[in-house]
């Protein structure tokens, strides 16, 4: 109990030196920053997806630096499901590339919550994670954001706010170099909005970041520059600037 | 549709203090109406209500349902009332919308109070009544054992019915004999090894034919073939096939493999593709997915089917005994019981059929409900 009172504490505030204190065990991310190569960047090149005559993503072209933080502002239909079902590799786009990011290096956040409903937040958590995980440690992180009185529950009994940051932070807390939240912040009130923001930078440990989010709000909040969907669509900025990639590269 | 939804339940607030258990909350549907609604043949419907009121209705279950009554265009109340018409309780019902995201958080926690409330009061109010219910119970059957007795003294004729106490008493004379348990233990082990036959291979074909398309083409039509042979049938080929001695087994395996085998399909099918992607992103072992994402999906099925196959396994095990009369068997016994016209024996024999077959079933699904829990334990180290 004690142990869960200290690190509430410690979360409460917005203590961004914090990040390393779970250490390798918990944020692989950690372990490839620490042997020293640096996150490249994730390049979205001409990529295109169409169900039947519906074309949902033409041509989008964009860059999210290494490391960086980026809002995706996306409103519902404009084809941000499919753009990070593509990136995730759940689905194949029909022509165009991703760079500078493997499937399995992302750790996602799903607009659903999909949680093991007769699991455990703890256990939801560690299910991600190598087996050898401890699960104090995991604990520990989700006292962060959950009351500590919820960590013993089934996901099944808790509130939509609460599935919503389990769902959270099992994306933060697998090893990755790519974390992408899709729609993190439904369902929670200002405070808990900010508290949770504050512990996805503060876990963050360096690694890439895209946030899709209706809050005009949230990109303040996490510090970060705003990627409109619709704007990098039809060739993104090259188009705009009358640059077209060479063939080869498409 | 969170307004109608709102209405629906904001009558029952404030009745819902009285009615403790109205089952008239909410407008009953008829099954016909739901078969219509679901485009499902009324007699599933029925099936389906029969097996909600005997174990209940598991979330992941519902859940699929209830996504394929939205896909369908079929409202939220009407999901609600058909569920609850069909027995499933109120707040379950409320509970898996809210995880599906079909119900606003707010109105959903609403609901689930209201109906815990009355719940912790029906529990209160069943506390007292409960013993006066076990007396109840206890009174009818006493009531039906003087039935019988009473009957066995006006028919007077032991070769056509025997009372209560004449059944105990061949029951107590067959007890007593040197190879009565060796007749029980055979015939247990006999039913107990085809069940257990066509639990696993039942199991391990559904495994197959979800991952191989080709090989569940192949195996569909055997299986639905396994399914319309009448028993008498089975048991005349058998008995050709493989003779008397392993007939039980092997009549137990074909009656119960068709009934494992499709509701493990279904089970497997009605996995949740949502979460089969996230174990695809995290990359899952194989196991791991297995346990946490298709076990839960497919328990209920198998939860449901083992239930129905172990009474079909016990009925036409003891049939075929009867047909085949191996030695030693409890069906041999009945034959002779039979022949002589020893009445008090069938009966007493009926009776070890009926405990057996009880106990078999409550340690095999107490088994199985073990395999049923969470099993979150086994994630991750314990602490330092």
């Amino acid at each position: 109990m004690g142990l869960f009172g200290k690190k509430r504490a410690a979360g409460s505030g917005v203590a961004v030196g914090e990040g390393a204190f779970a250490g390798a065990a918990l944020f692989g991310a950690a372990d490839s920053l620490a042997s020293g190569g640096a996150l490249s960047d994730v390049e979205f090149r001409h990529v295109c997806k169409a169900y039947g005559a519906n074309e949902v993503l033409r041509r989008v072209t964009f860059t999210l630096p290494g490391g960086g933080v980026r809002c995706l502002m996306a409103p519902s239909g404009s084809g941000k499901t499919t753009l990070f079902r593509v990136l995730l590799g759940l689905e194949h786009a029909d022509s165009g590339e991703i760079r500078g990011i493997s499937p399995g290096r992302i750790s996602m956040m799903f607009q659903e919550d999909r949680l093991c409903e007769t699991l455990t937040p703890v256990e939801n958590v560690a299910l991600v994670l190598p087996p050898d995980t401890r699960r104090p440690d995991v604990a520990a992180l989700l006292a962060e954001i959950l009351p500590a009185d919820c960590l013993s529950q089934s996901a099944m009994e808790l509130s939509g706010g609460m599935r919503r940051r389990v769902s959270l932070a099992r994306a933060v807390a697998f090893p990755s170099d790519l974390i992408v939240l899709d729609e993190p912040f439904t369902g929670l009130d200002q405070a808990t909005k900010e508290n949770v923001i504050a512990f996805v930078l503060r876990h963050r440990a360096g690694r890439t970041l895209l946030v899709a989010t209706h809050g005009e709000d949230d990109a303040r909040l996490l510090g970060a520059d705003r990627i409109n969907l619709a704007d990098v669509q039809d060739g993104g900025a090259d188009a705009a600037a009358g640059f077209a990639w060479p063939q080869a590269a498409v | 549709m969170f307004e109608k939804l709102k209405g629906l339940v904001g009558g029952m607030g404030a009745r819902g203090a009285v009615a403790t258990d109205a089952p008239d909350e909410l407008p009953r549907m008829q099954f016909a109406a739901i078969a219509a609604k679901v485009g499902m043949p009324e007699e599933k419907v029925a099936m389906m209500a029969q097996m909600v009121r005997q174990n209940g209705m598991a979330d992941a279950q519902m859940g699929f349902m209830m996504q394929t009554a939205t896909a369908k265009g079929v409202t939220c109340e009407e999901i609600m009332s058909m569920l609850t018409s069909m027995g499933v309780a109120k707040s379950q019902v409320v509970r898996v919308m809210s995880a599906q995201g079909l119900m606003v958080e707010d109105e959903a926690q609403r609901i689930l109070d209201a109906e815990r409330a009355a719940a912790e009061r029906r529990a209160a109010a069943s506390k007292t009544s409960a013993r006066k219910q076990f007396a109840r119970k206890a009174i009818i059957i006493a009531f039906w054992l003087v039935v019988w007795e009473l009957l066995d003294h006006v028919v007077d004729n032991r070769l056509v019915l025997a009372g209560p106490i004449r059944t105990a008493q061949a029951l107590a004379d067959q007890v007593v004999m040197p190879n009565f348990w060796m007749i029980v233990g055979a015939s247990f082990g006999r039913i107990a090894l085809g069940f257990l036959l066509s639990f696993a291979v039942g199991f391990l074909l559904a495994l197959v034919a979800c991952r191989v398309r080709l090989f569940r083409d192949f195996i569909d039509p055997i299986i639905s073939l396994l399914r319309t042979i009448p028993v008498a049938s089975f048991i005349i080929l058998l008995l050709i096939w493989v003779g008397n001695q392993a007939l039980t087994v092997f009549l137990a395996f074909f009656i119960v493999l068709p009934l494992i085998y499709t509701n493990m399909v279904t089970g497997f099918e009605s996995v949740d593709k949502q979460m089969l992607e996230m174990a695809r992103v995290y990359g899952l072992s194989k196991w791991r997915t297995f346990l946490y994402v298709y076990r839960p999906a497919f328990m209920p099925f198998l939860l449901s089917s083992t239930k129905i196959s172990l009474g079909m396994t016990w009925k036409s095990g003891i049939m075929a005994e009867v047909l085949a009369t191996p030695k030693p068997s409890i069906g041999k016994e009945m034959a002779t019981a039979r022949t002589f016209l020893d009445t008090p024996d069938l009966l007493a024999w009926t009776v070890v059929v009926m405990v057996a077959s009880v106990l078999f079933e409550k340690a095999f699904m107490a088994l199985l409900k073990r395999a049923n829990r969470p099993l979150g334990g086994f994630i991750g180290k314990r602490g330092e």
